[in-house]
């Protein structure tokens, strides 16, 4: 692990313990924001697959009936049939804040006042199955509606748990461990220096004690 | 048994005679359900000459041959009737068709498409379609301009698009009862009000079925069958199992007991809608002896008709794989 380049000074190493003491303080909440994110995550998404499940089996039984009046109806009168319909929905999007993420919310209004009469057709030329093809696809219009809102939740939960993550392995991963690895050379730097000072301190203390008693002249002059 | 002895259409009946030989029969038909593929069931309309143009053309043009086909049995009854406008009680409902198309195109701000328009009619679209950018109907029937009217006024009452298609249908079926008792003909006069009085009793069902009360249906029912309103708003209050006792002493009474029989297993209209044609059908059966008068041609007119609808239910489910039983239950009876 790379050093940071720094100067090993005791003022150095107080400002890098106040960050490492940050960047922990840092770490724990991101990874408390990445848990709880992944716990609403799977929420989402399991209300997500339960209602695509619910979706695409509606949608396939309003295909199936569609079929069946396009079959027994001239591709002319079903046209017309549709052409201009009855009932229009008005959508609006809002946002809502889940976890600092600001996700989607629909809110959407039929204009019709009768929602049992959703068909723009008159009865006598066209088809029952249009009838209830139509009826399952009204339905499955609320479904569909929170559908997007929830799969495009998951999908901004997705990347904010992939932002927090990638945060929360930077700080694990590389920040912290530098700063400990610097904390740790400006340490023993500091510590070397100090044995460096003591035995320097011994040298002179010994060479001060040399001059004054001449320990050596003494050795050399048998008594 | 009906029989009308109106010579000048000699001719005409014999030649029906023979080109009648060529509809499909039921075999045929059950030959293209049993087809590997979509590409082998379109095979049979092409060695049995359908349309103009099914040698050079795809699978997914068989909207299009269908359409020629038809085209081909129009010009050849106007080819060979002697009195070509006594048909057009049948076609006028393309006219209403396209009249709605029109209608619900100017109320929309939409563009005419021409796959919404329907052929043939006895008005050419065009000249539709110009009538409404000058806003003077003066060419057309009165019944039809009266229900242009109503339907602007309707529309700009209630912004609803549904009462167009309910107003233009009861102006159609009001226009072909008119047209037919002016033809003074029994068996014509007949098959229009068997057409009012399923379509109403197809009316009721469906009304039912989507939870309207009275006030709605009234609106819809066509007037001009064989049963008055009182009928109705009886039958109305009926369970569908008692339907069949409304309908009891009336020509509809095995009808009515067959198509609940079938909404109780299926819980679809499906196939009172199929029991319906039928019906048609076999009312059509019974001019197969006439030598004589228009009723061959109307015949063969309508079990056209009935044949092409046939042929698309097959097509449209073999297209998209339906299985053979699925599309077996929903074909109609053959004339032939």
């Amino acid at each position: 692990m790379a050093v940071l380049n720094v100067n090993p000074t005791r003022m150095e190493m107080t400002k890098l313990k106040k960050r490492l003491a940050v960047a922990r303080r840092g770490h724990k909440l991101l990874k408390d924001k990445r848990d709880e994110l992944m716990k609403i995550f799977l929420d989402v998404v399991k209300k997500n697959k339960e209602l695509r499940e619910q979706v695409e089996e509606l949608l396939t039984q309003s295909y199936e009936s569609f079929l069946v009046a396009r079959a027994v109806m001239s591709s002319e009168v079903l046209e017309e049939a549709l052409m201009f319909p009855k009932q229009s929905v008005e959508l609006n999007v809002d946002t809502t804040n889940l976890m600092s993420v600001s996700v989607p919310k629909f809110k959407y209004s039929e204009t019709s006042v009768d929602s049992d009469n959703i068909f723009p057709y008159g009865f006598a030329t066209t088809s029952s199955d249009l009838d209830y093809s139509m009826q399952i696809l009204a339905s499955a219009l609320p479904l569909m509606l929170e559908l997007a809102e929830s799969e495009k939740t998951a999908q901004l939960l997705a990347q904010e748990i992939e932002k927090t993550r990638r945060r929360v392995n930077a700080l694990e991963y590389v920040l912290i461990p530098q700063l400990e690895e610097t904390i740790k050379y400006i340490t023993m730097k500091l510590e070397e220096n100090e044995r460096g000072n003591i035995t320097r301190l011994m040298k002179v203390k010994d060479m001060m004690l040399e001059q004054t008693y001449k320990y050596r002249e003494r050795l050399k002059t048998p008594q | 048994m009906i029989q009308s002895m109106d010579t000048k259409y000699a001719y005409a009946v014999s030649r029906i005679r023979v080109i009648e030989q060529q509809m499909l029969s039921g075999n045929v038909l059950q030959r293209m359900i049993e087809a590997e593929s979509a590409e082998e069931a379109f095979k049979v309309l092409k060695e049995v000459n359908y349309g103009f143009s099914a040698n050079d053309s795809s699978v997914f043009d068989y909207e299009r041959i269908l359409n020629e086909e038809f085209d081909k049995v129009y010009q050849l009854l106007m080819e060979i009737a002697p009195n070509p406008e006594a048909f057009d009680l049948f076609f006028i409902k393309n006219d209403y068709h396209n009249l709605k198309v029109y209608l619900k195109a100017e109320l929309s701000n939409q563009d005419v498409h021409n796959q919404y328009l329907a052929k043939p009619s006895l008005y050419s679209p065009a000249k539709i379609g110009d009538m409404f950018r000058e806003r003077v109907f003066a060419d057309l029937p009165k019944i039809m301009v009266e229900a242009i009217g109503a339907c602007f006024e309707a529309f700009s009452k209630t912004a609803d698009p549904q009462l167009i298609d309910i107003i233009m249908d009861q102006a159609l079926y009001r226009h072909m009862s008119a047209l037919a008792s002016k033809l003074g003909n029994e068996f014509i006069s007949q098959i229009v009000t068997i057409n009012i009085d399923l379509a109403n009793l197809k009316i009721v069902l469906r009304t039912k079925l989507i939870n309207q009360g009275w006030d709605f249906l009234e609106q819809f029912l066509i007037p001009g069958g064989s049963f008055g309103i009182d009928f109705y708003q009886d039958l109305f209050e009926y369970e569908f199992k008692d339907f069949p006792k409304a309908y009891a002493e009336t020509q509809y009474s095995q009808l009515a007991i067959a198509s609940m029989e079938s909404y109780k297993y299926t819980d679809s209209l499906a196939g009172f809608e199929m029991l319906c044609d039928n019906y048609l059908v076999n009312l059509l059966k019974q001019t197969k002896f006439a030598i004589f008068g228009i009723e061959p041609l109307v015949t063969y007119l309508l079990a056209k008709e009935m044949e092409i609808k046939n042929v698309r239910i097959i097509m449209v489910g073999k297209i998209n794989h339906l299985a053979q039983d699925v599309i077996r239950e929903r074909l109609r009876e053959t004339y032939v």
